[in-house]
């Protein structure tokens, strides 16, 4: 099963290979979770579907090395973006279709009964919504930068300690 | 309490010599699985001292490593070795699952965890003093060194066996169960040293793949679906989602019960998507449980 969850994303996540020009890097597949690295020369995309959650999370960052990192979550953003001069250049799918102001991200998977819907409709999505961070568009990472600052900075969710 | 729950007709059945044990390797540290099935006796070091028949060969020496230990919430004493019993319960769960037609070994360990739970329910004393089951439990492990990766693991196979007791028509097994699961996550906790004096932490967030590597660098439990609850080629059901959910409430409630430090590392972004998470972050503003944000993940 592990291995067709695999084959299943190559086949919708193709474009990204024969359009885009980017590498697969790495593919990690599970019983519970399928993670997947796409490496071009100036974007990291990070494909993240743990199942139990029905929804995947994909990662598009603006490379500095050869390296994809995992970006930090919102705790650790808070304090990043206290410092007036740091710049995010790596973002969620949900969050850069908000800023697109399209449809809820998890309404999209509400009907979703397989692993492979919910993967095509991810690179649906993608396509729809996220061209630009796909081909690393300089002004695109640095506008949704600053509308994420804002959002990050406003935010309300902060630990109960 | 209603009835009689859990019948156990003969426990000393279990040690009657009818016990197999499919798969021990017959080079294991136990000898022959079948030697010593008609008895002896075990001083408090374990150690076995055949019966006269037996001892017209004294050579063999079975040292089944018990390790008595007091689990914190009842007092109750469970003379077994902890690790060992583990990964029995665990590798029981498993083989109950793989071979249900076959299920011998699966069966007589849910008896036993079926008795912990009636004793617990009665409020009486647990242990594990049959020499059989003792021998058996320390016979599984044997079988299963190396295949349990985690204490997670055997916590999840724990709720399968509990899901069980649960069909077994026991008329207070659902009280019992809670009992049960009490005593095998502290069985857990002991058998990972955090019961030892070192301070409890856990992590909650979102993601696993988030989770797992910052309760990794503070050495910390993170909640871990057991893959075997995932169906194959398609997502959980609302059924089984609401079961994984309160599976997974049911952990984080317990590890609050017990006074764990929590660490959140929080959400990936400024949206939670993930139901478990939210979940999480549910209990943790009903409960006003304190957390400790983990910043760097």
């Amino acid at each position: 099963m592990t291995t067709i969850n695999s084959d299943i994303l190559k086949k919708y996540f193709n474009f990204l290979l024969s359009i885009f020009n980017f590498k697969l890097k790495e593919i990690k597949s599970y019983d519970y979770a399928l993670y997947t690295k796409f490496l071009s020369s100036s974007v990291g995309i990070y494909f993240i579907y743990e199942f139990r959650d029905s929804i995947p999370q994909i990662q598009f960052t603006k490379l500095v090395s050869d390296e994809l990192e995992q970006r930090p979550g919102l705790y650790t953003l808070k304090e990043c973006y206290k410092e007036e001069n740091f710049k995010l250049q790596s973002f969620y799918l949900d969050e850069i279709i908000q800023f697109k102001k399209g449809k809820e991200y998890n309404s999209c998977f509400k009907d979703v009964k397989t692993i492979e819907d919910a993967i095509k409709i991810s690179a649906e999505l993608i396509e729809q919504y996220a061209k630009d961070f796909v081909i690393g568009d300089k002004k695109s990472y640095d506008k949704m930068n600053v509308w994420f600052r804002n959002y990050v900075m406003l935010s309300s969710t902060t630990a109960k300690c | 309490m209603a009835g009689n729950p859990i019948l156990f007709s003969d426990p000393q059945g279990l040690d009657a010599g009818s016990a197999q044990f499919p798969n021990l390797p017959q080079n294991s540290d136990f000898g022959n699985p079948n030697e010593h099935n008609s008895g002896g006796t075990y001083n408090a070091d374990g150690i076995c001292s055949p019966t006269t028949s037996e001892s017209q060969t004294p050579t063999e020496e079975v040292v089944i490593k018990p390790t008595p230990f007091v689990v914190p919430t009842n007092n109750a004493t469970i003379d077994i070795p902890r690790d060992d019993a583990y990964r029995a319960f665990a590798k029981a769960w498993d083989r109950f699952n793989k071979d249900k037609a076959n299920s011998s070994f699966s069966t007589m360990i849910l008896q036993e965890l079926s008795r912990f739970a009636y004793e617990n329910a009665n409020n009486l004393q647990i242990t594990v003093s049959n020499i059989t089951t003792r021998l058996y439990l320390s016979r599984a492990a044997t079988n299963i060194k190396g295949e349990i990766v985690n204490n997670n693991e055997i916590r999840d196979a724990s709720y399968g066996i509990l899901a069980d007791l649960l069909t077994m028509g026991a008329g207070n097994a659902p009280k019992a169960a809670d009992k049960v699961l009490d005593i095998v996550e502290n069985l857990a906790d002991v058998a990972e040293g955090v019961g030892k004096g070192e301070e409890k932490t856990i992590v909650i967030g979102e993601g696993m793949y988030r989770v797992k590597p910052a309760a990794k660098s503070v050495g910390a439990k993170w909640y871990q679906a057991w893959s075997k609850n995932f169906p194959s080629g398609r997502l959980m059901t609302e059924v089984e989602l609401n079961a994984a959910k309160a599976r997974n409430a049911r952990w984080l409630k317990s590890k609050i019960k017990k006074g764990y430090k929590i660490y959140d590392i929080g959400p990936k972004g400024t949206n939670i998507t993930s139901p478990f998470y939210e979940l999480e972050r549910n209990i943790i503003e009903e409960t006003g449980y304190p957390t400790t944000p983990l910043l760097g993940y």
